[in-house]
């Protein structure tokens, strides 16, 4: 088994997880993520592998962000409402969709460091990981994570309000 | 000791703090129960941010639109539309010409020649009237379906000609599947049967069968075949040609000397009854097999074949297959599919032509 096989198998799951997360998209997550292994391909030594394929791909979404940035909004909007707007068969369906449509609006309000070092911590990067991932300091990282949860429940919940007294709304 | 902030809570929780740190903060919260709401808040936060995440997980694909491999059914939607049009109007415009009574040559344009993927092949070819109606058979629609090409000046032309009794190939629907070009066929069909009597062209047909290919020869010329993929064989090298849009063959060469096959799959495309034109005047017999049901066309006596030995037989599934032997190679070819004996003897000779052509020429083609 090649080096990068390893690093594929062993780090492949989180990191599409991770940029699905932070994409919305899974295809375009897998995407990123293999142009990230072709990256380390290239690389004839990584020192810390978890935490250099998290910032190759965590740049390489954002230098194709940077590239389409207003295009790639407008689409993800639209696929957005129509999500919305769908009707689905079943509740649960429906309620799965709505949470995933609330998440992704909270994740996508939080700053861009919170959002990334939060994610990342999700996929089990410890704080030196996140730190040198995202060029932050060790020290800080607690304060950026905690941040970013505090931000991400606290809109989410907001959302969550704000959709009830939709319903309640609707509903009287 | 000053209370704890967020930030070292969430890292304590996270276990990012070295052993000291953390009994201190350990410590710390034991004794301060502003901290431990603070910890317990931490703690919700760290379980919520969490499910909220998760929630992102079941995210769809092509959310942001990729570049889409095209589904193969559009274009031949718009070929089918186009045949459609192109036979009602040449139809219109020949009946117009020559009036309903008379014998009607009709010319199709076949979407091939207007996607210019395959060259317009004569139709019509300057066969003597002794000669046996020519092309009737189902195969030699496909080609036709090029020849179509040729377009209405040629029809023209060809009205003017003493005899002309060429129907329109169903065939031209070039490539696709039976069902369009059956459609096909019935708009073609009008024009025909008011032209011609119908028992006179299929029998005509079955005779046509043999001489057909000659005529198939000359057609055959411009149209090039081309690679469109080399599946994975063992022991044999496969490559699949399309020799018409929708009409896929396959050569397969086998590794080891004995044999080198070809086997034609053509499922949709074969026609049927040949029909040919059933006047004796019908020089070119009308070639507009009608694309119906292949099978049975092949057991029409083929004409010998021109070349060396060639074996021809067909399983009962319809499944027509020539055998012969290279010349060049002296190998064994196999060539089969759901077409008739004439049309695997055109196959056989385009794709000899195309494998022997340059390389180039067949990549411009993709």
């Amino acid at each position: 088994m090649t080096d990068v096989e390893r690093l594929f198998r062993t780090y492949n799951a989180a990191l599409v997880r991770y940029l699905t997360r932070r994409l919305g998209d899974r295809d375009w997550a897998e995407e990123v993520a293999q142009e990230t292994f072709v990256r380390a391909l290239r690389q004839t030594s990584i020192q810390n592998e978890r935490a250099w394929l998290f910032a190759v791909a965590t740049n390489l979404v954002r230098d194709e962000a940077r590239k389409d940035v207003r295009r790639r909004k407008h689409l993800a909007l639209l696929a957005e409402q129509e999500r919305e707007s769908a009707v689905e068969p079943e509740e649960t369906t429906l309620e799965r969709a709505q949470e995933a449509a609330m998440a992704r609006k909270a994740v996508d309000a939080l700053a861009e460091r919170d959002r990334l070092a939060l994610l990342m911590r999700e996929e089990g990067l410890d704080y030196n990981e996140i730190a040198e991932a995202l060029e932050l300091s060790p020290g800080s990282v607690g304060t950026t994570l905690s941040r970013a949860r505090r931000r991400l429940v606290e809109s989410y919940e907001a959302l969550q309000k704000s959709r009830e007294e939709r319903e309640k709304n609707a509903a009287s | 000791m000053q209370h704890l902030d967020e930030g070292t809570i969430h890292s304590w929780l996270d276990g990012a703090l070295n052993a000291e740190e953390a009994a201190r903060v350990e410590a710390h919260v034991k004794e301060c129960a502003q901290c431990q709401a603070a910890v317990a808040e931490a703690r919700g936060f760290i379980a919520a941010s969490s499910r909220i995440l998760t929630a992102l997980d079941n995210a769809p694909r092509g959310v942001i639109p990729a570049a889409v491999p095209k589904r193969r059914l559009d274009p031949m939607v718009w070929r089918i539309a186009a045949s459609v049009l192109v036979v009602a109007l040449g139809s219109v415009l020949v009946i117009r010409e020559r009036g309903i009574g008379e014998k009607i040559y009709t010319t199709t344009e076949s979407p091939d020649t207007v996607s210019a993927s395959a060259p317009p092949v004569t139709v019509l070819s300057n066969q003597k009237p002794a000669a046996a109606p020519q092309s009737a058979n189902a195969g030699s629609g496909k080609r036709e379906a090029g020849s179509v090409g040729q377009n209405r000046s040629q029809a023209a032309a060809v009205a003017t000609t003493p005899t002309r009794v060429a129907a329109p190939s169903p065939a031209s629907v070039g490539g696709g599947n039976a069902a369009p070009r059956q459609d096909l066929n019935k708009a073609a069909a009008v024009p025909q049967v008011t032209a011609q009597n119908a028992p006179g062209r299929f029998e005509a047909a079955a005779a046509g069968r043999g001489s057909a290919v000659p005529s198939m020869d000359a057609m055959a010329d411009e149209q090039p075949v081309r690679v469109v993929g080399r599946p994975r064989a063992l022991g044999e090298k496969l490559t699949l040609y399309e020799v018409a849009p929708g009409d896929t063959v396959m050569l397969a060469e086998q590794v080891e000397m004995e044999l080198q096959s070809v086997v034609v799959t053509g499922a949709g495309v074969s026609l049927q009854g040949a029909t040919a034109a059933a006047a004796p005047e019908a020089k070119r017999a009308a070639k507009l097999a009608p694309t119906q049901d292949t099978q049975r066309s092949a057991q029409a006596q083929a004409p010998a074949p021109p070349a060396v030995s060639v074996s021809f037989a067909q399983t009962p599934d319809g499944t027509a297959t020539l055998t012969w032997r290279d010349s060049a190679s002296g190998k064994v070819m196999r060539l089969s599919g759901h077409h008739t004996r004439a049309e695997l003897e055109e196959i056989r000779r385009r794709i000899e032509r195309a494998r022997t052509a340059a390389a180039d020429s067949v990549k411009k083609d993709r």
